[in-house]
């Protein structure tokens, strides 16, 4: 029992949300994940930044969903029954990702988790914390802290 | 018979593309405007001498003598500049250069000869010295594509548990006027091999890899100054090839200075 322990706290675990979009899947450390909701109306705002889609009603508040696709360099798609809408809260801000599926909570250990190759210096590429090898497919983890910049995230405060 | 002429052809273009590639920095040196060396005071002390006769004759003439002289004399200011134009480039590379490199651009592995594998990307012929080559896999199609990503970077291949990046060689070392011709490629048809590098941390995709070869140190063309295209460590006339420094490319696509070439 007491080893268990001491292999625990070596080699801390920690959960993933994952979701797919296109074909590849994503995990969102399950921490910053509030909750996840089917495919509603998502009213546009006229004005707002290409990234935003819109914004939703969620029990009397309004949050604003951010367009994931766009932000992955991902070709538009359709909604359809398995569309989900992940909300998250990061820097104290809470939106909402449209995702194409959210598939499962997965555990990862920090010796399964490997740091994101940086390719270049993308700013795109900054908002990928690490990947993880699930035998045949690559987990790719996503900081969600990361995935507007900082003005970004004003911005979006600010609709 | 008719399959010759495409050979030449392509014989020529490759030819003429190793020369754009090394005739590019060469440029840069004479960019340094050489006026800027001409405030060289000496010619101003020598003047008297000129004038030995007409020591009591008002100080005019003498300054209009005095702007005259830089033109007499312009060889001797402009060897000494040239002079230190190179040393500021020559600190300028070191400073930039990842590994240590002997005199004449050559890195530290080409003191003696060493044996390079040659390998295709888009019709041009790669070589990447053996010792900083560290494998070539068979590309199976399988890489998992990153979100918001670069055109040249196809994904992360898994190797050996190791997750890879793996790039379209052919996007980052083609210059921009010949990647027209990859309009409407689909880099993952055409690649067939990748060519792993820097202690497995990146994959070269390739269109083929052909034959180890040795080579003399003599034999490349060394580039002196590497401020563009950081990963060209020279060519190889006579293999009509460019000869690939490992670890230069591997920084390059670190730092994201690929974008500069």
């Amino acid at each position: 029992m007491s080893k268990h322990a001491v292999e625990t706290s070596n080699d801390p675990i920690t959960q993933w949300v994952t979701f797919f979009l296109d074909s590849e899947k994503y995990g969102i450390e399950v921490m910053q994940v509030q909750e996840v909701l089917r495919m509603t109306e998502i009213a546009p705002v006229p004005g707002a930044p290409d990234y935003v889609l819109g914004i939703i009603n969620l029990r009397g508040n309004v949050v604003t969903v951010i367009d994931s696709r766009k932000r992955f360099g991902l070709v538009p798609q359709e909604a359809d029954d398995a569309t989900r809408i992940v909300i998250i809260e990061a820097l104290n801000q809470v939106v909402g990702i449209l995702v194409d599926s959210v598939a499962e909570v997965a555990d990862l250990r920090a010796t399964d988790i490997e740091v994101a190759p940086n390719v270049g210096n993308d700013e795109s590429s900054k908002y990928i914390q690490g990947v993880s090898n699930q035998g045949e497919e690559l987990l790719i983890l996503v900081d969600v802290n990361k995935l507007l910049s900082d003005d970004q995230w004003q911005e979006v405060a600010a609709l | 018979m008719a399959d010759n002429s495409p050979l030449v052809d392509q014989k020529l273009a490759v030819s003429m593309f190793l020369d754009s590639l090394m005739r590019e920095p060469e440029e840069e040196l004479p960019t340094v405007p050489l006026a800027e060396t001409v405030p060289f005071e000496k010619p101003v002390i020598s003047v008297p001498i000129l004038t030995p006769a007409d020591i009591a004759v008002d100080l005019s003439p003498v300054e209009e003598e005095i702007a005259v002289v830089p033109e007499v004399i312009p060889e001797v200011v402009v060897e000494t500049s040239i002079e230190v134009v190179q040393d500021v480039a020559l600190a300028e590379a070191e400073q930039t250069e990842t590994e240590t490199e002997i005199a004449g651009g050559r890195p530290e592995w080409a003191s003696e000869p060493f044996q390079v594998m040659l390998f295709n990307v888009a019709g041009l012929s790669l070589a990447v010295p053996l010792v900083e080559l560290n494998g070539v896999v068979e590309w199976t199609g399988e890489v998992t594509e990153m979100p918001g990503h670069s055109p040249f970077y196809m994904g992360l291949m898994t190797h050996l548990d190791k997750s890879i990046p793996v790039v379209d060689t052919a996007r980052l070392v083609l210059p921009a006027e010949k990647l027209g011709q990859l309009a409407g490629d689909d880099p993952k048809e055409r690649v067939k091999r990748v060519v792993l590098i820097d202690e497995h941390r990146w994959g070269l995709a390739c269109d083929e890899v052909n034959e180890v070869i040795t080579l003399e140190p003599d034999q490349v063309r060394w580039r002196s100054s590497r401020t563009k295209r950081a990963w060209l460590a020279g060519t190889v006339v006579e293999h009509m090839c460019a000869l690939v420094d490992g670890k230069a490319f591997s920084a390059m696509l670190e730092d994201g200075s690929h974008k500069r070439n």
